[in-house]
């Protein structure tokens, strides 16, 4: 159980400009920026959840994780994870969870990854047959076996990732917390990384916190969503809610027959166009999709068609529309 | 501690990884402590005696600075490269692991490179004591373990009290070097020839002088006061205020962030 | 000439703002300066001074120099991005210039040390003035010697670079660069006179280490500055000079082509 109320936190930016005169007078007197990082977040997560917790660059989500990994402390507010305050219990608290930052390793560069793994179960106090019977069943949900062997440095950054993972359960974590697990992985590792995060969770009932830029990630393994901006938590719900809600501008990208330039519906609006493609956006809420699509069909032949992805970035903005931010 | 030697192993696993590479950054650290030994060996065979102490005392004064900071650097080198650690997000790494942090810092960095160097400063010392003029009465050699301890401490405290200083300029500041490379440069002769003002401030702002200076009058009949061969114990005092300081460094980091 | 003067200048200019580091620098150099001095002088005050190679003073004055000019002459500093080049083969595409490999790097690590050396000199320089007589910076013993030690330093760093370049050159041999560089390191630090200048060397060693081309770095010119070095000996230290500038830059360009069309050959 995850609960955090009223969490804010700011940090101090120590300005100075550039020149010498400016680095002696900093000596002395030095030009504090406050800048707020969290303002009054409060939420909680029950055990065995998957919690995506998305938001753009700078908004908060790597203090947030850091709070609740006992590696900052926050200046207001209160957080218990599984009764106990991360940043008061350091020791106590890390011992329960894992945590995968996506673009560190925690494993030993150089040596076999199995090595790392040992030493690993005794930086967390595990009995020899504790850390074999952990890892011979991640080796089986994560096909690590052919992986043991290898130093990681010689291991490719899907395999790593698999590793890292593997890693970060050995010890039987409650919580498992992923700082952008599949930043960097090519379309194949990501499937693989999505699934084990699924099974881990399925069969060890694990806490699943993530934090990604993937919107993919999002669909295939959580259904709620933390959406924070600016520091601030946004929204806490569903994700298919959210996206109906907040997603009303679609866009498509067309590819038609014939050289003549279509003339487009009420509705739609030209975002590109060139001889045989047009990109187009439209309402959604006004224009359900399989209406926008026979619509379009009507005034061009349409060889292809494709739907764009919607990010978290595009719901971020039109939250921020909506909230005034 | 059983831990420490797994990091240990699992450090010189990784350092047999690159064998070659391995031998030659120890072996240049070795030849470091030779040309230091042979810029004291220039002037000591062509003038003889310094400060009123003869080329064997200032050799025994060498080795017990030369590796002690060796010692220092080999086993705590975490601090002394602790920028780093917070540079890449390492201490990070550390913060969420059920251990002590300072066993962690001092647990993964180990310079085992620096061996080269102990191998020198130990020649040297061997050398010295071959010449005899020493009596090695059982308490001589502990007063030298506790001159090899002390300077151990010493240095250790310089690097955890410069770590400190990272947690606030997440840079490492060269000046840190005055008084860590300094200080062991210092080292190489009795702290007394270079007047009193820098045995005064060696003796208690930085107590070098308690490791080398004062137990080695000990040690040499010059004096014959406990208080002296026991001086080296005054170093475990400076890693108070060390460690007080890496205290406040790692609560600012807390409230700071990175 | 006119692409390396350019690159010169702005390296000069670039490296110039490195100030913090060089406040350290300064602080750092001074300490070790009084570090230095103050041994010569405990061997001075108990009256060896009739056994000096060099005068006291003349020893005070070579310290200061010798530190105030740190980023100039010291041997320990490579540049790390030639090496990460070299090592990398990220070199192969710096190829593609159409510039002469061996005097863009020549030009740009003589840039980043002048302007090392700029930002320093003159704070410890100062300290060193205002030290009392024997272990202080004396003035120069004439103009003359003056505008050699001038001289002879730019010289003495043109010759420690050309050795550079050699390091360099053999580092496309190696996998890893840190053992070449180590050694050289600790080549260049003890035979250039860094730890003790080379007239307190014993005799034969002494005679040895003078035609070395490291004894070109320091000890030529801080030991003119000091008068310490003149006359007929001191025409043949700068001939001296003059020759391992010479041949080092004509071995180590024509090496450096070499190796760079190994380079190219292997698809780099």
């Amino acid at each position: 159980m995850i609960t955090l109320s009223g969490i804010s936190k700011e940090f101090r930016v120590y300005r100075r400009d550039a020149g010498f005169k400016n680095a002696i007078r900093s000596f002395v007197h030095r030009k504090v920026t406050i800048v707020p990082a969290l303002t009054d977040i409060s939420f909680s997560i029950g055990d065995g959840e998957m919690v995506g917790y998305i938001g753009p660059n700078g908004a908060g989500k790597s203090t947030t994780i850091k709070i609740m990994c006992g590696i900052l402390t926050p200046d207001k507010g209160s957080c218990v994870i599984n009764g106990r305050t991360p940043w008061l219990e350091r020791q106590a608290h890390v011992g329960e969870i894992g945590v995968v930052f996506g673009q560190r390793s925690q494993l030993w560069w150089d040596i076999p990854v199995g090595d790392s793994m040992a030493l690993l179960g005794d930086i967390y106090g595990m009995s020899k047959p504790a850390v074999r019977d952990s890892l011979d069943e991640l080796s089986q949900i994560l096909e690590l076996e052919d992986l043991l062997k290898t130093p990681t440095r010689q291991l490719s950054l899907g395999q790593r990732m698999r590793c890292e993972i593997a890693a970060a359960l050995l010890h039987r974590p409650k919580t498992l917390f992923l700082d952008e697990p599949t930043i960097g992985l090519d379309a194949v590792s990501k499937l693989a990384v999505r699934a084990f995060i699924k099974k881990i969770n399925a069969e060890r009932g694990t806490t699943v916190i993530l934090t990604t830029h993937d919107m993919q990630d999002i669909d295939a393994l959580t259904e709620r969503i933390l959406l924070i901006g600016k520091g601030r938590l946004l929204l806490d719900g569903r994700l298919s809610e959210i996206k109906q809600r907040y997603v009303r501008v679609k866009s498509l990208v067309a590819y038609y027959s014939g050289a003549e330039i279509p003339t487009l519906p009420e509705g739609f609006t030209a975002v590109a166009s060139q001889p045989g493609r047009i990109e187009v956006a439209f309402d959604s809420d006004a224009i359900p999709l399989p209406a926008a699509i026979r619509l379009l069909s009507e005034r061009m032949v349409l060889t292809d068609l494709s739907v764009n992805e919607t990010t978290v970035d595009d719901m971020v903005v039109s939250l921020y529309e909506d909230m005034r931010l | 501690m059983r831990l420490y030697f797994k990091y240990l192993s699992v450090r010189l696993r990784s350092v047999m990884e690159y064998k070659s590479s391995f031998f030659l950054t120890a072996f240049t650290q070795f030849l470091l402590t030779f040309t230091a030994f042979l810029s004291i060996d220039f002037l000591m065979s062509r003038f003889g005696a310094v400060g009123g102490f003869t080329y064997e005392e200032v050799m025994i004064c060498y080795a017990v600075s030369y590796f002690s900071f060796a010692f220092a650097e080999c086993f705590f080198r975490g601090f002394d490269t602790f920028h780093q650690m917070l540079g890449n997000g390492e201490f990070d790494r550390i913060l969420v692991r059920p251990r002590n942090t300072v066993f962690q810092v001092i647990a993964t960095r180990i310079e085992f490179t620096k061996l080269g160097r102990m191998a020198g400063a130990l020649l040297v010392l061997i050398y010295a004591i071959g010449k005899g003029e020493i009596v090695w009465t059982l308490g001589a050699i502990g007063v030298l373990g506790l001159m090899f301890v002390g300077g151990v401490v010493f240095f250790t405290g310089l690097f955890v009290a410069g770590a400190a200083l990272c947690f606030f300029t997440v840079e490492r500041l060269e000046f840190l070097n005055i008084f860590t490379d300094g200080g062991k440069e210092l080292g190489r002769y009795p702290l007394s020839i270079y007047g009193k003002e820098i045995l005064a401030i060696f003796t208690f702002v930085l107590p070098f002088a308690c490791a080398q200076y004062y137990p080695f009058l000990y040690l040499s009949g010059r004096s014959d006061s406990l208080l002296y061969a026991l001086a080296p114990l005054a170093c475990f005092l400076f890693l108070i205020p060390c460690y007080v300081f890496w205290r406040i460094g790692l609560r600012h980091y807390r409230s700071t962030g990175s | 000439m006119r692409p390396y003067a350019a690159l010169f200048r702005i390296r000069f200019v670039h490296s110039l703002q490195y100030r913090a580091a060089a406040l350290a620098g300064c602080a750092t150099q001074v300490a070790f300066g009084f570090i230095y001095v103050l041994v010569f002088y405990a061997f001075y005050k108990e009256g060896h001074s009739a056994d000096f190679p060099m005068e006291m003073r003349a020893v005070a004055s070579y310290t200061w120099l010798n530190q105030a000019f740190l980023a100039l002459s010291a041997g320990w500093t490579f540049d790390r991005q030639i090496l990460d080049s070299i090592r990398t083969g990220s070199v192969a595409t710096e190829l593609c210039r159409p510039v002469n490999m061996y005097a863009f790097w020549f030009a740009k690590s003589y840039a980043t040390r002048l302007a090392g050396a700029t930002l320093r000199f003159l704070p410890v320089l100062a300290v060193g003035v205002l030290l009392p007589d024997p272990i202080g910076l004396s003035a120069p013993v004439s103009w003359e010697a003056f505008c050699l030690f001038v001289l002879t330093l730019f010289i003495g760093a043109g010759v420690m670079i050309a050795m550079m370049m050699l390091v360099y050159n053999t580092v496309f041999y190696t996998v890893s660069s840190a053992g070449v560089t180590s050694i050289a390191m600790v080549a260049f630090e003890f035979f250039s006179g860094h730890l003790v200048p080379l007239p307190f060397f014993p005799d034969t060693l002494y005679k040895i280490c003078s035609y070395l081309p490291f004894a070109s770095i320091t000890n030529v010119p801080y030991r003119i500055y000091a008068g310490d070095l003149a006359g007929t000996e001191m025409a043949h230290a700068i001939g001296l000079q003059l020759f391992w500038l010479v041949s080092l830059v004509v071995v180590g360009a024509i090496w450096n082509k070499r190796v760079l069309r190994r380079v190219t050959a292997n698809g780099g």
